[in-house]
């Protein structure tokens, strides 16, 4: 989710993009361990309703953070930029903070020209590479391509160093919200169900909500975006929803008792 | 804290039809054959409804066991299930 965000709505840097996730899921790793030692300590469960809540809380701030600091409906409009956006659409509508026309129009001037291995455009199932060529005089062409449907491959917003580790501390926490609901569960769930009843009432619902939420994320969060286009961040409301849905159930109808006889 | 149980589990009893409604109209509002995006596919509405209906039937059996007051008292050990 955090990738995909990164890349498709803030417009960042593909290499940044992904060192930002390395960085952040290296150094939030060990915390999985950490948080299952601790349950050990204190019980299980509060640990795990604190994560989600600082999930619901923080998700829609974080999320939004990102939007801000790669600001990218004015580096959209950044002439300096033209040659690494793709400025398309139908004037009606706006995808991400992405403002999309029908018109595509790729400008270069000599400098861009020389750097822009990286300005690819998929269209319609095609992949132009980047516009080349030099007239007579030795200036950059400019060249305009109209088409009905388009997308960049990927884009250009280069974070400064400083927020580029600030996103690295961000989807750190996001992680660490992550370990905190993860590092105790799976001894959780097996203190909590018998053996002879552990797999039919523990391990097939866990997978298949495991499957199940994660894996529509994409489609709900789509469909939310579609219905309220007006919020960028809409679509968050799903995985928030249904973390605040576990959180009130894990804390009403769940004890923090740890049963040391899992062998039963 | 067993009142909280009881009348949330109303709410979970309701919430199984609630969200089955939702994902039927959202499908009947969104399914169009000339329409291109994902969201206009039916087969992934068939699919989501497919998988939610369970979960939504789940919720509701777990609203009328938390109406009941199945969860007044909750197991500390194997033996109390």
């Amino acid at each position: 989710m955090h990738k995909s965000f990164l890349e498709n709505s803030c417009k960042l840097d593909f290499e940044q993009s992904r060192t930002i996730m390395l960085w952040s899921i290296a150094l939030a790793t060990p915390f999985f361990v950490f948080f299952g030692w601790l349950s050990d300590k204190i019980g299980r469960k509060w640990i795990m309703m604190a994560g989600m809540l600082l999930g619901i809380i923080c998700y829609r701030p974080i999320f939004s953070q990102f939007l801000q600091d790669t600001n990218v409906k004015a580096w959209v409009k950044d002439e300096s930029n033209t040659s690494r956006v793709l400025i398309s659409s139908d004037s009606s509508r706006q995808e991400n903070n992405f403002i999309v026309q029908n018109v595509y129009q790729y400008s270069y001037n000599e400098n861009k020209f020389t750097q822009s291995t990286r300005d690819t455009v998929y269209i319609e199932g095609t992949v132009y590479p980047p516009l080349t060529g030099l007239d007579e005089a030795g200036a950059a062409q400019v060249n305009t391509v109209e088409v009905a449907d388009a997308k960049p491959l990927y884009s250009n917003v280069i974070l400064s160093s400083s927020s580029y580790w600030k996103f690295v501390a961000l989807v750190w926490l996001m992680i660490i919200f992550v370990t905190m609901v993860y590092g105790p569960i799976a001894a959780f769930l097996v203190e909590m169900f018998p053996t002879r009843i552990r797999y039919t009432s523990m391990s097939l619902p866990y997978h298949i909500g495991n499957g199940v939420f994660g894996g529509l994320v994409p489609f709900i969060g789509l469909l939310l975006t579609t219905t309220f286009p007006a919020d960028p961040l809409v679509g968050l409301w799903y995985p928030i929803g249904v973390a605040a849905l576990c959180l009130v159930i894990g804390t009403i109808y769940l004890r923090n008792k740890i049963d040391e006889n899992v062998n039963d | 804290m067993n009142n909280i149980k009881k009348i949330l589990g109303l709410v979970w009893l309701l919430a199984g039809p609630v969200l089955i409604y939702f994902l039927v109209s959202g499908a009947i509002e969104n399914i169009d054959p000339a329409g291109k995006k994902e969201i206009n596919n039916p087969v992934i509405w068939c699919i989501i409804i497919l998988i939610f209906l369970p979960i939504a039937i789940g919720i509701s059996i777990f609203g009328w066991y938390a109406w009941k007051n199945e969860y007044d008292h909750l197991p500390e050990e194997s033996s109390d299930l």
